[in-house]
This record gives structure tokens, C-alpha cells and sequence, in this order.
């Protein structure tokens, strides 16, 4: 049919293909980028101008928000929870999934199947759903409004995600270079060391992000296990602003949206490739 | 020379209850080229992995250099192994490929230095040091793989089916130059393949394996021309060997093979069977020729291949196929008929039921 | 031969001992993971069931009394109308997400220039906690000064008050969160249309197959395995759905978007009946369950390809 019109046809074939696939990309960008715009838009305008102007852009657009949370009274604190919690749940999991992710991809072992489903089946349990019985046992054993409940519970929610993306990357390389590695004189460790993770190092790197997205996220955990004003972290802490901030303050509470969430996509973007990759590539799931 | 540099000793290998070599007894010298060749799922790799130390044994033993390595690592039999899918460290470069394990043995730098140079200049890999597999050529990769063994200054090679992932030209010329360099260093390889050419031209030793069993093993040639089973006759060769099932005979005073539809192959006179004893005549097809009609066994050809340098047959001769390679080339066509006259000088004669040679007198 | 095979049986202590840790390393190496996973997991989930059946009085002493929680929470008015939200919820975020994605994905296929950049920024609301993500949404459904009441007034439109009336607040929900789960979706289903060779859409074309008939006999039929998966993750996102609501409207207006997992917050937390709230947790526990597990029969493992792959 194409070759009967030629050049005209031709053009509307590409007229038609471009509408195709702008229209939707077009609704992707705004449809992902607006929340996040409006926030941002939102931090730089003055109290009143969000409230009561019709404007799109902030008509002086200042930085005081920013400075106001930055000041505000246990901020620090938040963020250094936040940070903290974040830095350890990401790291222990991560050590202790990729044991769990060589034992897995490189033995033949009984109940493997078993133990295997065992780490995995968690994944599909709504995190919400564990408060409850979470807040009796961490109660009972004096944890909470400790670190240590919030280090215990995410690094045994991020564990069988970490595992189940790395026992995918250790699983594809070949069983060969082990036994190469094996052969000229490495002892597990340093085939661990320095063959398998610098291989499999996107799956790490994957997992990692995941690790620290879900930690620097989390909230329901926090919410039942934390309740001192000191212990929070900051999307509890945002989460909390909602009862003390009046109109006047939405500057502010934009700011403070803004400012959780940048470090974590400071991080994603620094290492989006890999992560991106490995979701597309099926690796995540 | 001692003894025999690699003994095993009715080695045998389980896989749960499963036995996938049943007693390999075999004994080679130092320097030699032995050659492990027979059919996927034969065991060849198994013996292999085990000399390595990859796989446990089951029981027997194994010894390298006199000394029993059953429960020695991989590390300190004092062997290298260059793998199928060579298993180049791909975040490594090729010198670092070559470092590892002198690094892992943690021998000195000047010393690790200077093996590195003279496995790469033995290689031909100067220029290919900086780089990383994924950059190199099948080929490169597979001279990488060697250069990795020999940095170890092992006292045994050990080679997994190494040439299998190469095209058909670069497998040739990666033969020659592994033969050349082993006749150049002259350490003892044994090498795995599935190839019956490449048993053949690179071996010193072939040894061929069915099943989890030695079936002969002995110089390429001695195999070719006397193969001591019907399976290492159909093996070695290619095309393969004629192989015929039929009845014993007599026409007159000679004895015959029947083998159906009215159709009698000549047997040697030396023949112990006796009338009515079911045998197996097998005749390399170099040794069948085209006579002038009504000389010899009427056929119908099915197809040339005209090689080049020589001419394989393929003829329906009743139910059977002969398969014919003349040196010559032929002026035959798909359909036919022609006659043909098999060497009895050089038929192989197999019990039926066992395989096993049958002596002439 | 200087070793006889007497001397091969005869292991030295040594050699038993190593043999031994060989032996055990995989255990070794998984058990870490597994006592965290189940101890504090398993523990979870157990322990729940274990508080459904008991009743906790002010002094926190536990009674057993079978299913005298469940009975109530199921004839508790409150409770059924959060669970048929909840199963509105669920079902439009599932539906809305995943056609949202399967478009996503599609575009991002089909995109001609810039495709890495579209495909990264597409997945940053993954990285938005739900919280913010909620707080964003707020403002830009509020009545004066949101976003979206700016765009319709600037049309003439009306605008209305988003989040005060009930069956908008709820849209809201929904909307957000699609908007927080359909990147990883896409990504996944972009994934899938990506492993599809193009070949296959060269000899469909030569069969005389078009547009949407390509569509439905070609592409969707080989990237159910990851529509599969994609499911899974969308409607386990919506069962959990908890930050997003309660910082979004926190069940309000009028309970319109007080779904299950804010209805046991607020029982348990709130009341102080863990007794009942850990019954509002089996029923989202088996729900999620029963919808993976339906999922992973259906799309995933009923894959003849995925049979002969193991």
C-alpha cells in the first residue's frame, strides 16, 4: 500500500508514527515529572503566593524554605537517621545476601529447593501487613525506638530481594571461570573476591540501590516501631509535618518533600544505567 | 624416561547411584600427547575434570609424577587446564588473565614478570596484553586460554574439547600450533576431544572411550588399522567404516558372508567361524572399489560428494549402504548401477553380539 | 607405587574435618540470611496468625479465644466497606496500571532518539517515597493553587475540591498510586518486548498481520511471563498501599479511601486491639497470596517455555 502513494504516503506513514509514539511520550514525560515540578515550583514561592495566586512559576523565587528546614530544630537528627539506618541496612544485607547467593548459584545441596523458596516467598508479603505482630515482639524484646529495630527489620526485608537479584547474576557466569579460578590456586574467598564480584558487580551495584531505596523509603516499620521525635526518620518526619504546618508553611513543607527525596535520586541517577539495565533485563523481578 | 608419568588404577565415578566410569585402568608416559576421544556422555570430560581435580573420585586412583593426587587440590597437582569455553576472567586483561594464578601463588613480581613474557612471546600475545577478552578474536582468546596454562610451568596440560567453539578454517590452523607447541615444550598433555580427526592427527596415544570404558587405546594408526572393537572400527575414520552384519557360509570351498537378499561378500580364508556364526564384516570405505560390471556386489549409487582431492560414494547394495572414497575422480551419477569390489585382505571381522575383534588365521 | 589403596581409605583427621566444612558451606553461607528472614519475618507472620486468636485486654495479657476476632472484624460494618474499597482500589490501580504500562512500555520501544534518557527518567517516581510522593499529589489536587484545578480554571472549567469530595479522593488514590508503581512495571514490560526478536515482527508483516493484530497474537502472547510478573508487583503494591493513603488523605473524606492496611493501622495503633488488627492482617496476608500465586499459575509457570527451560 506504501509503495502505491510513495512520497506522500510516506509522509504520513512518518506524520502518523510520530503522533504514535509522541502523544503517549509526551504524557510519560508530564504524567512523571509534574508531582515533582509542583514541588519543586512550590519551595521557591512565597507562603501566600502558592495559596492565593494563579501562577504557575514562583514570581521571586527564593531559597528561604530551603534555609527554614535546614534550621528547623532536629533536622539534623533526621537526616542523620535516616542516613545511618540507610547506610547499614544497605551494607549488611548486601554481605549477607551475597553469601546467601553464592551458596545458592554454586552448590548442590539438600533442601536448596526449600531454603531457596523460603528466601524468596517473603517478597510477596505486604510489609504493612507485619506491623502489628512486628511492634508486639520488638516491645517484648525492648527494642523499639532503638536503631536496632529499624537495622533488624530492613535488613530482613531487604535480604531476599538483595538475594534473589544476585543469585540471577551469580547464576549466569559460567561455572568455567570458577573452576579456572579453582585450578590456578584461588580458595573461596578470593574467588568470591575477586572473580565472581567484580563479574556480577551491575548485580551488586543493582541490589545496593534497591538495598538503600527501601531503607531511605521505608515507612510503615518506622511509623510502628519508632514514636520518639528524636528516632525518626525523614519521610516519618514529612509524614508528621502534616499536623504542624499551617497554609503559610507550604514553601516549606515543598522544600522538606524536596530535600527527602534528593539524596535517594542523587543516588539513582549516579548509578541509573546499571539499574535500569538490570530491571529491563528481567534480573529484578 | 620413568615408568609412566600418569597412572590411573580402576578409577571409577558415581554420580549418586548412577556410575559413569566403571575402572579406568591406564598408564602414560612422560612428554606424550594423549588423546581422550569417544561420543558426548562417554565419560571423557569426567576422567578429565578428575585428573584436575574438579571432580572427586569415586574410588581407584589417580597418580601424576608418582605421587597419588586423590585428595591433593587442583592447585597443587601441578596441572593447568585450558577449558571449552576457555573461561577467560572477562574484567581482566589479558595479563592480568595471565597473573592470577602466579598471583594467588603469590610468587614474586620479577619471577611473575618474566613468566608472563615468555608465555606471551611463546603465544604470540605482546600486543594483545592490555586488552580484555571481550576485545579479542575466538582464535586469540583461545591462545589466551594457553597462555594462562603455561604461565603455571605445569607438568601436565590438561585441554577440554578447546577447539570446539572455532570455525572450521581457525580449528585446523589452532591444531597445528598446539601440536607445534607441544612438541616444542614437550610437557605431557592429555587432551579431550569429540573430534576423531583431531585424535588422530594431534595424538601420540589415542584413547577411545564408550560408555565409561577404555575400548582400545593405543598410536592412531595401530588403532586405525586393527581397532580391537566394532565400536572404535566405526569410530575412527570418515567417512566411517563399512560395517555388515550377516551369516556366515560356504560357496564351494570358500567360506561367504551371507548378508541377505541373495548377496555374498567374500571372506578371508583364515576365518575360524564356523558355518551359520553371526558376524560383522566391516571394510574402511578406501578399501571398496568400482569394478567392471557384473566383477563384484551389484549397487545403486545414491550420492557423490566430490571432495576435491577425493570422492566419496554413498550406494544402496540391497538393504545395506557402502559407503566408497576413491582417490580418483570418478565418473559416476545418482542412480548408477555399478559394481562393487570389496579388498577381503583388509575386511575386520567382529562378533556380533560382543563387538570384540575376531582373529583371522 | 609408593601408596597402597588401603592408605586412600584411611582419611587423617584432618582430611575428615575438611571434608566436613565442605560439606557444610552451603549451609553455612545461606543460614545468615535464612535466620533473619524467618526470624524476624517468619516470626511476623506467625506470630500474627498466633495474636488473631487471642484477645489483648488494656494490661496487654493475652486470652485464647479462637476465631471470636474474626467473627467480629467480618460482621464489624466498618470493616466491610474498607474491604470492598479495597477491592475497588485494587482492581482500578491494576487495571489503569497496567494498560498505563503496557503503553509506557510500548513507547519507550518504539522511541526513536533519547531512549536511554526517557527510560531512566521514566523509573524516577521508584524512587519517590510513598510519603512524598503522596505529599507532591496533595498539592497538586489541592482546591486553590494545585496544579490541576490551575489548568482547568485557565480552560473555565470548574475546579473542584479533589480531595474533599469522596469518590475524587479516591480517584486521587488511585492515581497516585499508579503513579508510584507503574515505572517498575514498565520497565519490566519493556523488558519483555525488548527479548522478542524482530525477525518475528518481519514475518508477521509477510503473513499480512497489522497494527493491533500484532499487538494481541504476537507481542502480548510472548511477554506474558512479564506481564505476569508485572502484575504480581502492581497488585501486590495496591494490597500494601499504606504511606500513600495515609499521607494522601489518610483515609478520608468520610472513610471514602480507608482501605484494609489503614483500617488495621488504625485498630491496632490506634485502638490498641492487636487482636483484631492481626486479623486484618491474615486477610491482606491471603489476599496478596492468593492473587500471586494465581498470577504465577496463570502467566508464569503455565509458560511451556518456562517448563522445558528447568
Amino acid at each position: 500500500m506504501r509503495e502505491r502513494g510513495g512520497l506522500i504516503d510516506g509522509l504520513h506513514y512518518r506524520l502518523g508514527r510520530s503522533v504514535l509514539i509522541g502523544v503517549p511520550l509526551a504524557i510519560l514525560v508530564i504524567w512523571t515529572t509534574i508531582p515533582i515540578v509542583w514541588a519543586v515550583l512550590a519551595s521557591f514561592k512565597d507562603p501566600l503566593e502558592i495559596y492565593e495566586s494563579n501562577t504557575l512559576l514562583p514570581a521571586n523565587p527564593s531559597l528561604d524554605a530551603y534555609k527554614t528546614v535546614l534550621s528547623m530544630r532536629g533536622f539534623d537528627q533526621w537526616l542523620f537517621n535516616s542516613v545511618f539506618v540507610t547506610v547499614v541496612a544497605t551494607i549488611v544485607p548486601l554481605a549477607i545476601s551475597i553469601l546467601a547467593a553464592y551458596g545458592f548459584s554454586r552448590y548442590a545441596f539438600r533442601f536448596r529447593h526449600i531454603l531457596l523458596l523460603l528466601y524468596l516467598v517473603p517478597r510477596i508479603i505486604p510489609r504493612v501487613s507485619l506491623i502489628v505482630p512486628l511492634n508486639n515482639l520488638m516491645s517484648d524484646l525492648g527494642l523499639v525506638n532503638t536503631y536496632w529495630v529499624l537495622f533488624i527489620t530492613y535488613t530482613a526485608s531487604a535480604i531476599p530481594l538483595a538475594t534473589w537479584i544476585l543469585v540471577g547474576f551469580f547464576g549466569s557466569i559460567p561455572k568455567e571461570i570458577e573452576e579456572s579460578a579453582t585450578i590456578d590456586g584461588a580458595n573461596m574467598w578470593n574467588r568470591l573476591r575477586r572473580v565472581i564480584l567484580p563479574i556480577a558487580w551491575p548485580g551488586v551495584v543493582t541490589a545496593g540501590v534497591l538495598c538503600i531505596r527501601e531503607a531511605w523509603n521505608e515507612f510503615a516499620f518506622v511509623l510502628a516501631l519508632i514514636n520518639e521525635t528524636d528516632m525518626r526518620t525523614l519521610p516519618y518526619q514529612l509524614y508528621m509535618l502534616k499536623d504542624s504546618m499551617g497554609v503559610q508553611d507550604y514553601a516549606v513543607y515543598n522544600a522538606f518533600t524536596i530535600l527527602t527525596v534528593l539524596p535517594l535520586l542523587i543516588v539513582y541517577l549516579l548509578l541509573e544505567r546499571r539499574v535500569v539495565d538490570s530491571i529491563v533485563s528481567g534480573a529484578v523481578k | 624416561m620413568s615408568a609412566s608419568f600418569v597412572e590411573f588404577h580402576d578409577l571409577r565415578k558415581s554420580f549418586g547411584a548412577v556410575e559413569v566410569l566403571h575402572g579406568i585402568e591406564l598408564a602414560v608416559q612422560q612428554h606424550a600427547f594423549v588423546v581422550l576421544v569417544g561420543p558426548s556422555g562417554c565419560g571423557k570430560s569426567t576422567l578429565l575434570r578428575m585428573i584436575a581435580g574438579l571432580e572427586s573420585i569415586t574410588s581407584g586412583f589417580i597418580s601424576i609424577g608418582g605421587r597419588v593426587v586423590n585428595r591433593i587440590p587442583a592447585k597443587d597437582r601441578g596441572i593447568a587446564m585450558v577449558f571449552q569455553s576457555y573461561a577467560l576472567y572477562p574484567h581482566m586483561t589479558v595479563r592480568e588473565n595471565l597473573a592470577f594464578s602466579l598471583e594467588m601463588a603469590k610468587i614474586k613480581k620479577d619471577v611473575m614478570k618474566a613468566r608472563i613474557e615468555r608465555a606471551a612471546g611463546i603465544l604470540h600475545l605482546e600486543p594483545l596484553l592490555e586488552r580484555f577478552p571481550a576485545q579479542l578474536s575466538g582464535g586469540q582468546r583461545q591462545r589466551v586460554a594457553m597462555g594462562r596454562a603455561l604461565v603455571r610451568e605445569p607438568e601436565l596440560f590438561l585441554f577440554d574439547e578447546p577447539l570446539s567453539n572455532l570455525d572450521a578454517k581457525l580449528r585446523v590452523e589452532m591444531r597445528v600450533e598446539i601440536k607445534a607447541l607441544h612438541q616444542r615444550l614437550e610437557s605431557t598433555t592429555i587432551y579431550v576431544t569429540h573430534d576423531q580427526v583431531e585424535a588422530m592427527t594431534m595424538a601420540d596415544l589415542v584413547v577411545v572411550m564408550n560408555d565409561g570404558r577404555i575400548e582400545q587405546s593405543g598410536p592412531p594408526l595401530d588403532l586405525y588399522d586393527n581397532p580391537a572393537t566394532m565400536f572404535v572400527a566405526g569410530f575412527l575414520g570418515s567417512p566411517a567404516m563399512n560395517l555388515i552384519k550377516g551369516t556366515v557360509a560356504t560357496d564351494g570351498s570358500a567360506p561367504v558372508l551371507d548378508v541377505g537378499d541373495g548377496l555374498q561378500l567374500p571372506l578371508p580364508a583364515g576365518i575360524r567361524e564356523k558355518p551359520g556364526a553371526e558376524i560383522v564384516y566391516g571394510l574402511r570405505p578406501e578399501h571398496v572399489s568400482i569394478g567392471p560390471p557384473g566383477s563384484g556386489l551389484p549397487a545403486t549409487i545414491t550420492l557423490v560428494e566430490a571432495a576435491g582431492w577425493e570422492t566419496h560414494l554413498y550406494a544402496d547394495m540391497g538393504q545395506h549402504v557402502a559407503r566408497i572414497v576413491s582417490a580418483e575422480r570418478l565418473n559416476v551419477a545418482h542412480g548408477d548401477h555399478v559394481s562393487l569390489v570389496p579388498d577381503v585382505s583388509c575386511a575386520h571381522l567382529f562378533d556380533a553380539t560382543t563387538g570384540a575383534r575376531l582373529s583371522i588365521d | 607405587m609408593s601408596t597402597t589403596r588401603h592408605d586412600l581409605d584411611v582419611l587423617t583427621a584432618g582430611e575428615r574435618a575438611s571434608e566436613f566444612v565442605k560439606l557444610l558451606a552451603p549451609y553455612i553461607l545461606v543460614i545468615p540470611g535464612l535466620a533473619f528472614v524467618l526470624g524476624v519475618l517468619g516470626y511476623a507472620v506467625v506470630g500474627g496468625v498466633g495474636l488473631s486468636l487471642n484477645e489483648t485486654d488494656m494490661f496487654l495479657n493475652q486470652t485464647f479465644v479462637g476465631l471470636k476476632n474474626y467473627v467480629s472484624i467480618f460482621e464489624d460494618p466498618r470493616f466491610q466497606s474498607s474491604l470492598w474499597k479495597t477491592i475497588v482500589f485494587v482492581v482500578s490501580s491494576i487495571a489503569l496500571g497496567i494498560v498505563m504500562s503496557m503503553v509506557f512500555a510500548l513507547t519507550l520501544y518504539h522511541v526513536g532518539f533519547g531512549r536511554r534518557f526517557f527510560r531512566g527518567l521514566s523509573l524516577v517516581p521508584y524512587f519517590v517515597s510513598g510519603i512524598a510522593a503522596a505529599v507532591m499529589f496533595r498539592f497538586i489536587f489541592t482546591t486553590s493553587g494545585g496544579f490541576v484545578n490551575y489548568i482547568l480554571e485557565s480552560f473555565g472549567l470548574p475546579a473542584p475540591s479533589w480531595l474533599g469530595d469522596p469518590i475524587l479522593a479516591f480517584i486521587v488514590a488511585v492515581l497516585a498510586n499508579c503513579w508510584f508503581m507503574v515505572p517498575f512495571a514498565t520497565l519490566i514490560l519493556l523488558g519483555g518486548l525488548q527479548t522478542i526478536d524482530r525477525d518475528i515482527y518481519e514475518a508477521a508483516k509477510l503473513d499480512g498481520a497489522t497494527g493491533l493484530k500484532t499487538f494481541f497474537r504476537i507481542t502480548l502472547p510472548l511477554i506474558k511471563p512479564m506481564m505476569g510478573v508485572s502484575l504480581i508487583w502492581v497488585s501486590y503494591i495496591s494490597f500494601s498501599t499504606f504511606d500513600i493513603i495515609l499521607a494522601l488523605t489518610a483515609g478520608g473524606p468520610l472513610r471514602a479511601t480507608e482501605l484494609i492496611s489503614v483500617y488495621m493501622y488504625e485498630i491496632a495503633f490506634l485502638q490498641l486491639d492487636f487482636g483484631q488488627g492481626s486479623v486484618l492482617m491474615v486477610v491482606l496476608l491471603t489476599f496478596n497470596t492468593v492473587l500471586s500465586l494465581v498470577y504465577l499459575k496463570f502467566f508464569v509457570l503455565n509458560d511451556r517455555r518456562y517448563k522445558t527451560a528447568t
